[in-house]
């Protein structure tokens, strides 16, 4: 990420979740830290998102119509390199989590982790990603 | 059975962001204990895992622990194939629901 990047205002979120209570705790949870560009309930929705959007980090759930975090965070890292992401794991043995890891995604955050802790943990994801350069589409 | 600093965290005490939030979890929670149970009856455990899992995550975000801890014993089950006690695991989840309801309706207008 180079200088020129950096756009005023709060960093741009996407939420990527097929239950609609878990967009809801979140996107209540990051209001104020974090500017929602949009939520979307499986992974084509992610990445067209993403795409249209570039937001500075994408939250995508691991059990996701459509092929899931993995495949959402694979069309991600190609469409919109600069968006960090992380992942929302309900099991913390998941070997899905790893998978995601090694697909470009920063972290993985469990369900139920309280405000201060993810909005610390997004931040920091949008520093690493950035302070690492954009990710590169294999 | 829910941990109310979940909620407090999540809405900053606002009582319309509670109540809707609230309002979105029991409705859901509901039909996926109603899902469950159907479910169970027609010994489909590729059916209770999935739904079992999305109500574990749900419930663990808005801190109704009985129904994440009740919601993951009947994912277990499901995942296994080994649907054999799931019935009782069922019936720990419709209490939990109940206990929660009776907890958490008061803060919405919408289910009481």
């Amino acid at each position: 990420m180079t200088q020129s990047d950096v756009r005023p205002g709060p960093p741009r979120l996407l939420i990527a979740d097929d239950d609609p209570v878990m967009c809801s705790v979140l996107g209540t949870q990051l209001r104020t830290e974090f500017h929602l560009i949009g939520e979307a309930r499986d992974a084509d929705g992610a990445i067209a998102l993403a795409v249209e959007h570039q937001p500075d980090v994408a939250l995508l759930d691991v059990e996701m119509p459509g092929g899931g975090g993995l495949r959402a965070a694979q069309g991600i890292r190609e469409g919109s390199p600069r968006t960090a992401m992380v992942v929302l794991s309900g099991d913390e043995t998941d070997d899905m989590v790893l998978r995601l890891l090694e697909a470009g995604v920063i972290t993985y955050v469990r369900k139920g982790t309280s405000k201060a802790e993810l909005t610390e943990l997004l931040h920091a994801s949008i520093r690493a990603h950035g302070a690492t350069g954009a990710a590169t589409p294999p | 059975v829910v941990d109310p600093s979940y909620l407090q965290d999540i809405t900053d005490g606002d009582p319309t962001l509670t109540a809707t939030l609230v309002d979105l979890f029991l409705g859901q929670a509901g039909g996926q204990v109603h899902e469950l149970a159907r479910g169970v009856a027609a010994g489909d455990a590729a059916s209770v895992a999935s739904v079992a899992h999305t109500l574990k995550g749900s419930a663990s975000a808005v801190g109704a622990q009985r129904i994440a801890a009740a919601a993951s014993r009947l994912g277990d089950a499901g995942h296994s194939g080994d649907l054999s006690g799931a019935t009782r695991l069922q019936s720990e989840l419709e209490l939990a629901l109940r206990a929660t309801r009776s907890i958490l309706a008061p803060r919405s207008p919408e289910v009481a």
